[in-house]
């Protein structure tokens, strides 16, 4: 009996501290109890349309808006009416650390709603955590497309060409999607206690296990890029952001490119700059801190060239001189805070509307 | 390190608690809990171990001088003024020292020539105020020759240093703790698993589930107080008068709880202070243990109400005023002790009047009384505070501020007050770690522990004090 006391306490314990968790998701966010979403991957979708956030989903702050976009819902007839941009690229436009609605895409809007306040203007965010170039151009074609947007606004990042494996687009889904029941659900308990143990470990104990994973990685995968043989990948970069301006050519739409930020601009490389360095070779063992750094500089260069060429407006927000410092703008190497993505966004702004200053001209 | 935190809940208390337990004599038991008040202490700022340290030895020294010195020796009485003035002095230059440059700096400059005062980069050591009265108590109960002071310098660095009660109370006093200090090494692990257990989870869940939630309102609304509206201000100070309660009450009973799992048995700080019925009442029931301390090392050496009237009004009214400014280094304490104390002088002057309304209208007139008082303890500043006095009497448009959703603040507010005001306290429950209440207050944990996961822990309120 004894046993048995105990065993159902235990379970109503666990139970406990998941329902906690349900209730603090409900309470802060307005998550349903039954949402299935336990980590911002179960956000994504593929389906005939390719990869892209999934309709009416929510993981935390991050809501999914009914036509798969990040933020609130719009109607078709505010679309029709306003000056439309989509914003697209990986988690650096979706917004990973900002306060939900203070991803710089929303607040571009306002920025550029202040700026011209006859015309209204809609910013749509149709970016994902990790979409690579080629499949946001795939989405241009399959899905945003059928919005009409009047500008296509594309963040690249860069040093995704500097995985291992050439990125490329997530080929659309053709089956018959499968019915997933609301009871079907996971813990959502495990990744917040994994970050709340992260949060309890010392900076250099984190710094210690980011270069144990890094050099467990490299072991596996031996392939080291060096700054002399990477011009086959700002090749393919190049190849790619070409095929992106032409595809949002070709479905009518004005592209526009801002060119790649990251934390690291004063190149004075302090102790936690240092660390977020190592934190974002992590994710792109092949290279080292340097040569991302490198990369991404040549990345851009050839960005304004491609601009150049193309005829496209490419926007460079220049962090470096916002005045502001490196730590008060991003919340790691590259995704901003709050701050960040106002700063961002007004760069944006501002450089939109020097360019399509016609599009705020009263009728 | 906080008792709302994981490092505290799955690091320092399993360690704590095993190897205390593993230990079989009373020396060898004081030194781990002094160690592990040290480690507990030393976890926000390592310096200041050496400041409590000083303090421990200081009151220790004192002690065995009384020892040497039985009453009516000629040098008793320098044992029990050097340190207290050393204490007092520390406290002094930690907690005072810049609220007197800025208060001599305020006072030149309405004579219109204003001089340069300095305003000096003090740290104030958390907790420093309930340890130097730990200390403090001892003593003069060791000079009064009400404890005999222990010889065992482990045994009083127990004493000061103990986790459950070091930073934020409640300020038990040796007296109190003695017998279960002795008794130590001989003491039951099971006997009190249970109820320290069950204290554990109620202060956790006061703390978390009510103080936490409430704070979400409170804060932004007295940071922007400015824009509030009449309905705003008032919503905002109910929910600090809750707030605070459930902060501080949920961090006594879990000192309670923390205590029992140590065999140490540390007294009730809060009795339903919200049931008070009039002034003497609500300090008979809130902060027990440092209004107790209060009247007895200062209103009764003060000549309590033992020499007329008015003296009776001037020695209530020193004793407000100083527990105010024990509180904080501010004015607007200040003003807040001098509030309590008024309150309780117009108790007196009104007693048989007051007491002969129904006693739902005396519960009601008090809570509001408590509530207006507690504006001044909440606001940053006295224009904060009759701003926000201003907004509740007089009716004003703005805004409400609420970072959560509103029905939950209105449940919680809800429950705080159904709790605080008519429900039992955590010393009115049974604490019986068995059956459905094994199974209810191991759901509610689960439930705590989510929200810790979640939130990053709150500081409680009373450590700034």
């Amino acid at each position: 009996m004894r046993v048995i006391l105990w065993v159902s306490s235990f379970i109503l314990f666990l139970a406990g501290v998941e329902f906690g968790v349900r209730f603090d998701d409900w309470s802060r966010y307005g998550v349903s109890f039954l949402a299935r979403e336990t980590a911002i991957d179960n956000l994504v979708v593929r389906d005939s349309l390719g990869m892209h956030a999934r309709p009416n989903s929510q993981y935390r702050g991050y809501s999914i808006d009914s036509l798969g976009f990040r933020g609130p819902n719009r109607s078709r007839d505010e679309m029709e009416r306003a000056l439309l941009i989509i914003a697209t690229g990986a988690s650096e436009t979706f917004g990973l650390y900002e306060t939900p609605g203070k991803e710089w895409p929303r607040q571009l809007e306002d920025s550029l709603a202040s700026q011209c306040p006859v015309t209204p203007v809609l910013v749509l965010n149709a970016a994902l955590a990790g979409m690579t170039l080629p499949t946001v151009t795939q989405d241009i074609d399959l899905r945003l497309s059928k919005l009409n947007p009047d500008i296509v606004l594309y963040y690249p990042s860069p040093v995704q060409y500097l995985d291992s494996r050439v990125p490329q687009a997530a080929a659309p889904f053709l089956g018959i999607p499968v019915q997933e029941s609301r009871f079907d659900q996971e813990l959502r308990v495990l990744p917040r206690l994994r970050d709340a143990l992260k949060r309890l470990l010392p900076e250099r104990a984190l710094d210690l296990g980011r270069s144990l994973i890094l050099a467990n990685a490299r072991k596996h995968d031996s392939h080291q890029f060096s700054v002399a043989d990477t011009e086959d990948r700002l090749a393919m970069y190049e190849r790619d952001l070409r095929q992106l301006i032409g595809t949002a050519r070709a479905v009518g739409s004005e592209p526009v490119i801002v060119l790649s930020q990251n934390r690291f601009f004063t190149r004075d490389m302090s102790g936690s700059d240092l660390r977020w360095l190592l934190a974002w070779e992590r994710f792109y063992p092949a290279a080292s801190g340097e040569l991302l750094l490198t990369f991404e500089d040549q990345a851009s260069a050839r960005t304004q060239l491609v601009g150049q060429d193309s005829g496209v407006l490419v926007v460079d927000p220049n962090l470096r001189s916002s005045g502001h410092l490196p730590e008060e703008l991003f919340a790691d190497f590259v995704h901003f805070t709050d701050l960040g993505s106002a700063v961002f966004a007004g760069a944006v702004g501002r450089g939109i509307h020097a360019d399509h200053a016609h599009y705020c001209q009263s009728d | 390190m906080l008792f709302n935190s994981l490092e505290f809940i799955f690091l320092f208390l399993p360690i704590a608690y095993v190897v205390f337990w593993s230990l079989r004599t009373s020396s060898a038991r004081y030194i781990w809990l002094t160690i592990a008040g040290y480690v507990f202490y030393g976890w926000w700022d390592p310096r200041f171990v050496l400041l409590m340290f000083f303090s421990t030895l200081v009151a220790y020294v004192a002690g065995l001088g009384m020892l040497r010195n039985p009453p009516g020796s000629p040098h008793r009485k320098v044992y029990m003024v050097v340190p207290i003035v050393v204490d007092l002095t520390l406290l002094g230059f930690f907690k005072y020292t810049n609220f007197l440059l800025d208060t001599i700096r305020a006072v030149i400059g309405y004579t219109g020539h204003p001089i340069e005062v300095p305003h000096l980069n003090i740290i104030l050591p958390i907790g420093i105020s309930f340890y130097t009265f730990h200390t403090i108590s001892y003593i003069v109960d060791s000079y009064r020759g009400t404890i005999t002071p222990t010889r065992n310098f482990f045994e009083f660095s127990t004493y000061v240093s103990l986790f459950s009660q070091l930073v934020a109370g409640p300020i038990v006093r040796f007296r109190q703790i003695e017998k279960d200090l002795e008794a130590i090494g001989s003491s039951s692990r099971t006997r009190w698993l249970g109820r320290g257990v069950s204290f554990f989870c109620i202060g956790l869940a006061e703390k978390v589930l009510i103080a936490d939630t409430l704070a979400v309102i409170v804060d932004p609304s007295f940071q922007h107080w400015q824009e509030l509206s009449s309905s705003g201000a008032w919503f905002a100070v109910i929910a600090y008068t809750f707030q605070l309660l459930f902060d501080f009450s949920g961090y006594s009973t879990m000192a309670v709880g923390l205590g029992y799992l140590f065999a140490l048995r540390i007294p009730q700080n809060f009795n339903s202070p919200y049931k008070a019925l009039n002034p003497s009442d609500f300090w008979e029931r809130w902060h027990i243990s440092l209004s107790s301390c209060l009247r007895d090392y200062l209103y009764i050496p003060l000549g309590g109400n033992r020499s007329g009237t008015a003296k009776t009004y001037r020695n209530l009214m020193i004793t407000m005023l100083i527990g105010g400014l024990w509180h904080g280094a501010s004015w607007t304490f200040v003003f807040w002790g001098f509030y309590h104390g008024l309150l309780l002088m117009i108790y007196r002057v009104f007693k048989s009047q007051w007491d002969a309304l129904p006693k739902k209208a005396q519960q009601g007139g008090m809570f509001l009384l408590v509530l207006v008082g507690w504006v001044f303890f909440r606001a940053e500043s006295f224009q904060a505070a009759a701003g926000i006095l201003h907004r509740m009497f007089i009716p004003t448009d703005g805004s409400f501020f609420s970072d959560t959703n509103l029905s939950l603040a209105l449940i919680t507010m809800a429950f705080a007050s159904w709790w605080s005001m008519i429900g039992p306290n955590p010393f009115e429950v049974s604490h019986e770690w068995r059956g459905r209440r094994q199974m209810f207050w191991s759901l509610v944990l689960g439930i705590c522990l989510a929200m810790i996961i979640v939130q990053r822990p709150s500081p409680f309120l009373y450590f700034q004090f």
